[in-house]
């Protein structure tokens, strides 16, 4: 008797690991039946460039299952979950390597040369480096980070602009293989140090009310961003016209494109960054109250609310841009509009709903996660360790970028945006290696700069590409 | 004065520690961020930075130069306070550094090898603590880690590996105040300028880049023989080039066609393609003519270039290039061009006749229908025009890149050097236990990646375990020395 009862929580959750599986397994293979003549199209399943696209597609459906059981072996302990998430992971980087040598051999160039190029090998290099890292060193952890960032990426490549383009005379040097492969690689191990940051915090016991401050002081970044550049003043979205004919934006002025109101479809928007400030504001009483449940209660059920409207919002959004074109009396003419055009708003609501399934996770399972994960040395150390590798990578990205220049625009450096931010990203890394190394940073600290770090390299990959271009036009 | 002596010490004090150092990549940090998100005039537009910001912002910023940062003074201070620092610093801890590189502590106590963070002791067993010593400094040697012979004389074993990882920051410091030095010789002795060349032109003098700027006069002359752009099938540009030839005292010394990606050097000059456009004038125009002469139908065809003339089959007549308009629109009864590039070209002819008077006709290339009356009597068709090209080519002179690229390849060098390597270091001495048994005590350090050599030291000292465990070949020593 005795026996039955020890034995029986541990059959449960064998039942809970092979429920997970046998879900992930249904989902997945639905998504691909209901996109199977999508894929195959028209024209067949072997056609060019489009090739690459649907393998990335199916690579999307299989890092989206391996972030569901990589998160769900670290949140359950399981380890059968585990070897199933290495599979997909696997299974969707080949995938991934072969929609990039599609790319490659239909453009007749490595897919090096625009920002959709771009994701598309730095996601690539987030999985490769995480399975290096994986397999090398043993860790069984990281896939519940890396795997939702790699996805998240393919996700914003969906709307990016795909087609290929014949290479312009400038980006026509070996140079530019060097010098992007080089920045891909740095910012995928700074990707990497950054997962193993966030996971070194929840093992040293930051709490999972700080994590949600946290999700919340990104979704009100994120919202209030949108909320600034994109509702107006009657509480509609705007969005750049398209002109399906001549594929491009409708221009009113050079630099100045026509705004389409998308009616009432601000409201979510503002309703999301209103109860993402809610959050944060109760999160602040709760830190200060002498009866911080309640607080906390209400904090959590706020946030619960904000991510609801979040997906209200994107679902609206999605049926208005796939619903057709909007007239506007002004000019007495309908115009459609594209998601492509708003990489930012898409990628930031992305980015924001996978941090909210990430903190919903830790909240649900913060015991049985922290316990999963390896000492708070090994974890600190892993941190120095990808930062250490990544850094002299960025060096030499920064110096073959210069090298090029100096053949291309008569000058090794020009004090372009994003050249300067790739330099604010060497000194924030260099002050990081200085403090490591002769003050001996360790702990906290060197996770938030890691965290931190990461965040400029982000704003120097996309921030700078979308909001401050100039030389790097292309990317 | 003693106090003002060591009031400039805790100066220097500060100037060369790694807080100020910090402190100065914070405000560089901080300057370049401002420089990106403010507008800076040498990106910025004509008028664009007075259209976007308030006059009395524009006039603070200004003031304080937030509008050109990466010039101002205060921008290059920092720089250069960065660099004393860097160089103060590191003439501050070098020599203990290289004192500890060129002599390394190689002999070693029990009480040294103890106060190691890694250690490990070994029992010596039947062996004598130089067999012991003698077996392990083989079996070490046979991992490829070997012991320092003439230490192991002196009863030490002493394993390191890449002592050269301890300079390394030096060198990455060094080559980081290199890439300086040539950013600074570029600054006072290089310059940057711009030279637009037609196809036939040559020029020694060089436009300044950025407006306020002096025109600079080259000691030979560079011609353009011919330029162009060479188009992928749909029309997009995939390359330009230009074809030169640098004259010294009107000798042709050098020839050289050059891309976008691909200079000319000359003395130290190098020469970009940087601009490619129509000068909306054409090189050559192909014209197909037809007329009827006395009764029999005349067909020639016309290759035409501004100012020269060219003879029509009869009468003495010359048929000259009087007008070209590479993209003309109607505006009212005006004729204009939209642009440079020759996509709607209206060409207008002047037929001259010995005796008489001269006639006059325009034709419109794509849409001759629309041709307006003509008095020549001769029907003309456009075939193809080409245009004159103009090639915009940038100039530099950087006296100081090739220390700028040494500094870049030591950088490289000592990146890896300091990062990718650990000096890593094992003693050995003979030693007991806490209860007096005899031990071979081993004991490691690395400089940095503790876990890496934490595994190491274990694999090592493994091996070094099992080659002493194993039974000695003459037992009978084994009683005789217990």
């Amino acid at each position: 008797m005795a026996k039955a009862i020890t034995h029986t929580p541990e059959r449960s959750q064998t039942n809970i690991a092979n429920w997970i599986l046998l879900i992930v397994s249904v989902a997945m293979f639905t998504v691909l039946a209901i996109s199977v003549p999508h894929l195959i199209g028209e024209q067949g399943w072997f056609h060019g460039a489009q090739a690459g696209e649907k393998f990335l597609y199916v690579a999307l459906i299989a890092y989206l299952g391996a972030s569901v059981l990589y998160g769900s072996s670290v949140a359950l302990r399981r380890v059968e979950l585990f070897d199933g998430a290495v599979l997909l992971s696997r299974s969707g980087f080949l995938l991934h390597t072969l929609a990039i040598l599609i790319r490659w051999s239909s453009s007749g160039h490595a897919p090096l040369s625009d920002i959709y190029e771009m994701v598309l090998v730095f996601s690539w290099a987030v999985v490769a480096a995480h399975t290096v890292a994986e397999w090398k060193l043993k860790l069984t952890f990281l896939g519940a980070i890396t795997l939702p960032i790699a996805a998240l990426a393919l996700i914003l490549m969906q709307v990016l602009p795909g087609e290929i383009r014949p290479l312009v005379p400038a980006l026509q040097s070996t140079w530019l293989q060097i010098h992007v492969t080089l920045a891909m690689l740095s910012y995928a191990g700074f990707t990497i140090s950054f997962a193993v940051a966030l996971l070194y915090l929840v093992k040293d016991g930051v709490t999972s009310r700080s994590f949600l401050s946290w999700c919340a002081a990104l979704a009100v970044g994120v919202y209030g961003t949108i909320v600034a550049t994109c509702v107006n003043g009657s509480m509609a979205l705007t969005m750049a016209a398209w002109d399906p004919v001549s594929h491009e934006k409708v221009m009113l002025a050079p630099r100045k494109a026509l705004m389409v109101p998308l009616e009432a479809l601000g409201w979510p928007f503002v309703i999301a960054l209103v109860l993402a400030i809610a959050t944060l504001a109760l999160n602040l009483m709760a830190t200060y109250s002498e009866r911080p449940e309640n607080w906390d209660k209400t904090a959590r059920w706020a946030f619960l609310a904000a991510v609801a409207i979040q997906i209200l919002a994107i679902v609206l959004l999605l049926v208005s841009v796939n619903g057709g074109s909007h007239y506007l009396a002004q000019y007495s003419q309908s115009f459609r509009v594209r998601l492509v055009d708003s990489p930012f708003l898409l990628a930031g609501v992305a980015t924001v709903l996978f941090a909210s399934i990430a903190w919903k996770v830790l909240d649900w399972k913060y015991d049985s996660i922290a316990g999963y994960l390896p000492s708070r040395d090994s974890l600190d150390d892993l941190i120095y360790k990808t930062v250490a590798i990544s850094f002299p990578l960025l060096t030499f990205m920064i110096i073959a970028g210069a090298y090029w220049a100096n053949r291309t625009w008569g000058s090794y450096w020009s004090w372009d945006p994003k050249e300067d931010w790739a330099l604010i990203t060497w000194v924030t890394y260099a002050g990081y290696l200085h403090m490591r190394l002769t003050r001996g940073w360790r702990g906290r600290r060197s996770a938030y700069f890691a965290i931190i770090g990461f965040g400029i390299v982000m704003f120097t990959f996309f921030g700078v590409t979308y909001l401050l271009p100039g030389l790097h036009a292309y990317a | 004065m003693a106090s003002r002596q060591s009031s400039f010490d805790k100066f220097l004090q500060f100037f060369s520690s790694l807080k100020c150092g910090l402190l100065l990549l914070g405000l560089l940090g901080m300057a370049m961020i401002a420089g990106t998100l403010i507008l800076q005039r040498p990106m910025a537009q004509e008028g664009q930075i007075e259209q976007v910001y308030a006059p009395q912002i524009v006039r603070l910023l200004n003031a304080i130069g937030l509008f050109d940062v990466f010039h101002t003074w205060w921008f290059i201070l920092l720089l250069g306070l960065l660099g004393a620092n860097i160089t103060l610093a590191s003439i501050e801890r070098f020599p203990q550094v290289w004192r500890l590189f060129v002599r390394p502590h190689f002999l070693a106590d029990a009480a040294f090898v103890r106060a190691l963070p890694f250690q490990r002791e070994i029992p010596l067993g039947s062996h004598t603590s130089e067999e012991g010593m003698a077996l392990a400094a083989q079996t070490l040697r046979n991992l490829g880690y070997p012991p320092w012979p003439s230490v192991l004389a002196k009863g030490t074993l002493y394993v390191e590996k890449h002592r050269l990882a301890r300079l390394a920051p030096y060198v990455v410091h060094a080559s980081l105040l290199i890439i300086f030095a040539g950013a600074i010789l570029d600054g006072t002795h290089g310059y940057r300028g711009y030279v637009s060349l037609k196809p036939g032109m040559s020029t020694d003098v060089v436009e300044p880049l950025t407006m306020p700027g002096a025109r600079r006069h080259l000691d030979f002359s560079l011609r353009c023989d011919a330029a162009g752009m060479d188009p992928y099938p749909d029309g997009s540009p995939r390359q330009y080039w230009s074809q030169l030839t640098v004259l010294e005292n009107g000798r042709e010394v050098e020839h050289k066609k050059i891309y976008v990606n691909d200079p000319l050097t000359y003395k130290g000059i190098r020469f970009f393609q940087a601009n490619y456009s129509s000068t909306g004038s054409p090189r050559k125009l192909v014209m197909e003519a037809n007329w009827l002469e006395n009764g029999v139908q005349e067909h020639q065809v016309l290759t035409l270039a501004p100012g020269v003339p060219a003879p029509l089959n009869t009468q003495g007549a010359t048929v000259e290039l009087a007008d070209f308009i590479p993209d003309y629109v109607l505006d009212g009864n005006q004729i204009t061009s939209q642009s440079d590039d020759p996509r709607n070209p209206a060409i207008q002819l002047q037929v001259t006749r010995p005796g008489s008077t001269d006639t006059h006709a325009w034709i419109l290339a794509k849409s001759p229908e629309l041709n307006p009356p003509n008095d020549t009597g001769i029907n003309i068709r456009f075939v193809s025009v080409e245009m004159e090209a103009m090639t915009g080519l940038q100039v530099a002179r950087e006296p100081g890149q090739w220390l700028i690229w040494t500094g870049c390849l030591l950088l490289t060098l000592g990146l890896m050097m300091a990062l990718y390597f650990s000096h890593i270091r094992v003693w050995g001495v003979a030693a007991v236990d806490r209860k007096g048994q005899p031990v071979l005590l081993l004991g490691g350090q690395p400089s940095k990646y503790r876990e890496n050599f934490e595994r190491k030291f274990h694999e090592l000292t493994d091996k070094v375990a099992g080659a002493l465990m194993q039974v000695p070949e003459e037992p009978g020593e084994d009683a005789s020395a217990a």
